[in-house]
């Protein structure tokens, strides 16, 4: 047998089996007509990344296809389940799983079910069909925008088998929607059996059964809390709540953001300002990001339980009205350099669905300021893409593609005499700028380089000293703690006088800017740092570069992930401490690596895993912080104040659960069975249950 | 190094001008477009998902995509290549999807659709144990070159791999599957 014989025999073999679903698609076809390009259309006009696009295809189909069809046998309502974010939506479902009603319990969550006859469209479809098209819109509204955001999915049913499997069918639909978008936020997922107390206090707050059963999970770690002030937090306050053992309310978005704007002056305007309100519970300080835009972005951090105004510029609006003109300062932009970006990938991946906008890298985003516009550069699947993203609208202006091979206009019958991919050798292999930071603006205005002509006289300045000693309070860190201060450099940036303070103490990095007037905290950044001692230097002047696909084996080898495996988010190069350096990040096995590979030898300098968002998978357990199953069993039988001996049938297993590792235990005793759910890091107890065995 | 089969250039034509056609909303030519790749995509969703039912839905799926997006697809050269481009892209999304779901852990191959298409036992022996035999890689690797009519060099930039492991990849794949048949016959 040659191996022509053995692929003929394949070929024939596969398309025997082939499935002949052209009837099937071509129905599906017509029942979309015409609704996907202004779908399309309107998906890169949105603000989130990279919009789930089969999504909305799945929303036009049920609105524009079948959506009228109604599969009536059934009206008994078999399961409640419910979707919350901050809109919160119900949904009731029959037997057949079938949607029977579906209703928005807060305007939020009318909002979102207006396109859809106020849910009325919805009725008669499949429940994850529903589910796939809600979430989808709840997506467009840039609710689940940040990486910190949460969905609650909670499922309703006296039917513990069938309620627990559409409880994991729901996950997977959501998880689905929100990997489409590339959005990271938390699935939360809870099954419930039909409480009448429950249902009572829900319909009496205007929340879903599912988020006054999360409620009560927070009052339960602290009863002094108020019912009703705790169902208006979102979902994502509320997991990041328990999270932190619940030690007090706090001042909610709506608070966070009145305080910010007072603060900012921007409250006796007549415009809105105010962009966007970020809870961050569960970080170190337990704050409010909170994002005003006044002709340019600023940013605020409310302490989310004092309302202190913990960073900010005071008192805005003096500064903005005085520094624009009333025509439009395009030396200003008003769209983000990541919101530039992220357009560009939206663009991007509408127009090129070959492509998986998973393996962009190589991102360099510049601000042309005499243009107005932003130059994206990105790789992605061996072609290079750039774009000019209109700086105040977000609009793109120009899109130009290079690809890796260009299209033969006859047949190909030679191979191209370049077959090595071109990213691994770029053109630009020396860094323009060997000052430390990376060269492309991380955050929300590039930073000007350019001389500084129009700078008014200098005000009222406190001085480097004073610069240092108010970040170092604001970080609570002492001067003897530092071990490496790498700038305290005064300079005049987005209109003012600033001092940029960074420095280096417990292993953690610190990028301050500070008011040079005031000696405000105007914005700061952490990173925790695991540099080798005596690595720390000064950038030469042409550093040795083992190139990108050296440091992503590097990584590979490090992570022991064999790149078939391996999703790659980022490979990125740039200058950090000094030291070129490549920033990698992967997915693998359920498994999100982050790891910094030195350009020079290949050495690993920084490397964390974390579960990754998009996959639940058993894999990834080598985190740290794992109590060990023995402490976990240990703990939930102090609970149930029972030995070891005393309890048959104890069961452990480590798992993964809305995004961290626990154990479930099960044990059985005196009649009576229990199940616990520890956390892996804590010990905490997070779940606990206790019924008849019979 | 030579490709061991060359892809029908008259093919390659024709296929482009079926998919020019589908992008102006031609369902004639979007239905001469299916029959003449449609093995090709299930094949390639076959060989990553490794479920027969699956990859009916992910060639399902896929051809949707082909219709929205065929206007946006530039002539390259190598329409097949695209088709599985966009083939494969949907199948890894449907892939960490499936690996979220604790049930599937295991990579169980399992190519004979469910209800039997009328399969003669060495076809059965192909599909199921002799690419079942397989690592995921060279699965793709055989069936995108043996079925897509894909060069090496096309499949080596779909799948991100040198030219040469796809060369060496496939000789070893058709080597094995080669014993595994003359040993089972």
């Amino acid at each position: 047998m040659t191996d022509k014989d053995i692929e003929q025999k394949l070929k024939a073999a596969i398309e025997r089996t082939a499935p002949d679903g052209l009837g099937r698609l071509l129905s599906d076809i017509d029942n979309r007509k015409g609704d996907i390009i202004m779908e399309k259309t309107a998906v890169s006009k949105k603000k989130n990344r990279w919009i789930g696009l089969v999504a909305a295809l799945l929303a036009v189909a049920l609105l524009g296809g079948a959506g009228g069809i109604y599969y009536g046998q059934n009206y008994t309502v078999a399961t409640t389940v419910s979707l919350d974010v901050n809109p919160s939506i119900q949904l009731e479902v029959n037997r057949s799983e079938k949607v029977l009603t579906c209703t928005g319990l807060n305007d939020e969550g009318r909002e979102i079910l207006a396109s859809m006859n106020g849910g009325a469209d919805l009725k008669g479809s499949r429940l994850n069909v529903a589910v796939n098209a809600i979430v989808g819109a709840i997506v467009r509204a840039g609710y689940l925008d940040s990486l910190s955001s949460a969905i609650l999915i909670s499922v309703e049913d006296d039917n513990a088998a069938r309620g627990e499997r559409l409880q994991a069918e729901l996950v997977a639909e959501v998880d689905g929607v929100l990997q489409t978008a590339a959005n990271s936020a938390g699935v939360l997922s809870q099954y419930l059996t039909v409480d009448a107390g429950l249902n009572q206090q829900a319909q009496q707050n205007n929340i879903s059964s599912g988020k006054a059963a999360l409620v009560n999970q927070v009052l339960a770690l602290n009863a002094s809390l108020d019912f009703e002030k705790l169902a208006a937090l979102s979902v994502e306050e509320l997991r990041d709540l328990i999270k932190i053992g619940a030690p007090g309310m706090p001042i909610g978005r709506t608070e966070a953001a009145r305080i910010a704007e007072e603060y900012a002056g921007t409250d006796v305007l007549d415009i809105i300002t105010l962009y966007d309100v970020d809870p961050e519970l569960d970080d170190p300080v337990p704050h409010y990001e909170v994002e005003i835009r006044l002709a340019r972005e600023y940013d605020y951090t409310i302490h989310a339980f004092t309302g202190e105004v913990l960073s900010g510029e005071a008192n805005i609006t003096g500064r903005a009205s005085s520094q624009t003109s009333p025509a439009p300062d395009l030396s200003e932009p008003a769209v983000t350099a990541d919101d530039a970006f992220n357009k560009a990938a939206d663009y991007c991946n509408a127009t090129h669905p070959e492509l998986s906008t998973y393996n962009i890298f190589d991102i360099t985003v510049k601000y042309d300021r005499d243009d107005g516009h932003y130059d994206v550069e990105f790789w992605c699947d061996g072609c290079k893409f750039d774009y000019d993203v209109d700086g105040q609208t977000g609009d793109i202006l120009r899109e130009e593609t290079d690809y890796r091979y260009t299209p033969p206009k006859t047949p190909d019958t030679t191979p191209p005499a370049d077959t090595a991919p071109p990213d691994t050798t770029p053109k630009d292999t020396t860094p323009k700028d060997t000052t430390p930071k990376d060269t492309t603006p991380k955050d929300t205005t590039p930073v000007d380089t350019t001389p500084k002509d129009t700078t008014p006289a200098q005000p009222a300045d406190i001085g480097v000293e004073a610069a240092k000693a108010a970040a170092l309070k604001h970080a609570g860190i002492t001067e003897g703690q530092v071990t490496y201060w790498e700038k305290a450099q005064k300079d005049y940036d987005n209109g003012r006088w600033e001092y940029e303070i960074d420095f280096t103490a417990n292993g953690t990095e610190y990028d301050y800017e500070i008011d040079a007037a005031t000696g405000a905290v105007l914005q700061y950044e952490t990173e925790k740092v695991r540099t080798p001692a005596g690595q720390q230097g000064t950038p030469t002047t042409q550093p040795a570069d083992i190139g990108e696909a050296a440091a992503k084996a590097a990584a590979l080898a490090r992570a022991g992930v064999s790149e078939a495996d391996a999703t790659w988010i980022k490979c990125q190069r740039e200058y950090d401490d000094g030291r070129l350096e490549y920033e990698i990040e992967f997915i693998a096995g359920g498994t999100e690596y982050d790891i910094t590979v030195l350009a020079a030898d290949g050495a690993v300098t920084k490397y964390e895993t974390e579960r990754s968002k998009y996959n639940t998978g058993s894999s990834g357990g080598t985190q740290t912080g794992d109590i060990g199953a023995d402490a976990a069993k240990a703990a939930a039988l102090q609970h149930a104040g029972l030995t070891q001996s005393q309890v048959t049938r104890l069961k452990c297993e480590r798992d993964y659960d809305d995004g961290r590792l626990v154990y479930e235990i099960e044990f059985k005793s005196g009649g009576w069975e229990y199940e616990y759910k520890i956390d892996a890091a804590s010990g905490s107890l997070l779940e606990h249950d206790r019924d008849r065995d019979d | 190094m030579e490709d061991l089969v060359k892809e029908p250039d008259a093919g390659a034509v024709e296929l482009e001008r079926l998919l020019l056609n589908v992008g102006t909303g031609d369902k004639d030519s979007f239905g001469e477009l299916y029959t003449r790749t449609h093995a090709a995509v299930y094949a390639l969703a076959l060989s990553i998902l490794a479920n027969a039912q699956d990859a009916e839905e992910a060639a399902h799926d896929a051809y949707l995509r082909v219709w929205d997006y065929a206007a946006s697809y530039r002539p390259k050269g190598s329409p097949m290549a695209w088709l599985m481009a966009v083939t494969r892209n949907l199948c890894l999304m449907e892939l960490r999807r499936k690996k979220r779901q604790k049930e599937l852990t295991e990579d169980e191959w399992n190519a004979i659709p469910a209800e039997d298409r009328d399969l003669g036992a060495e076809e059965r022996a192909l599909l199921q144990w002799a690419l079942g035999s397989l690592d995921p890689a060279s699965r793709q690797i055989v069936l995108l070159h043996a079925v897509a009519g894909l060069k090496h060099r096309e499949i080596a930039r779909l799948l991100g791999l040198p030219q040469n492991t796809v060369l060496s990849k496939y000789s070893r794949a058709i080597a094995k599957m080669r014993a595994g048949l003359e040993k089972g016959e």
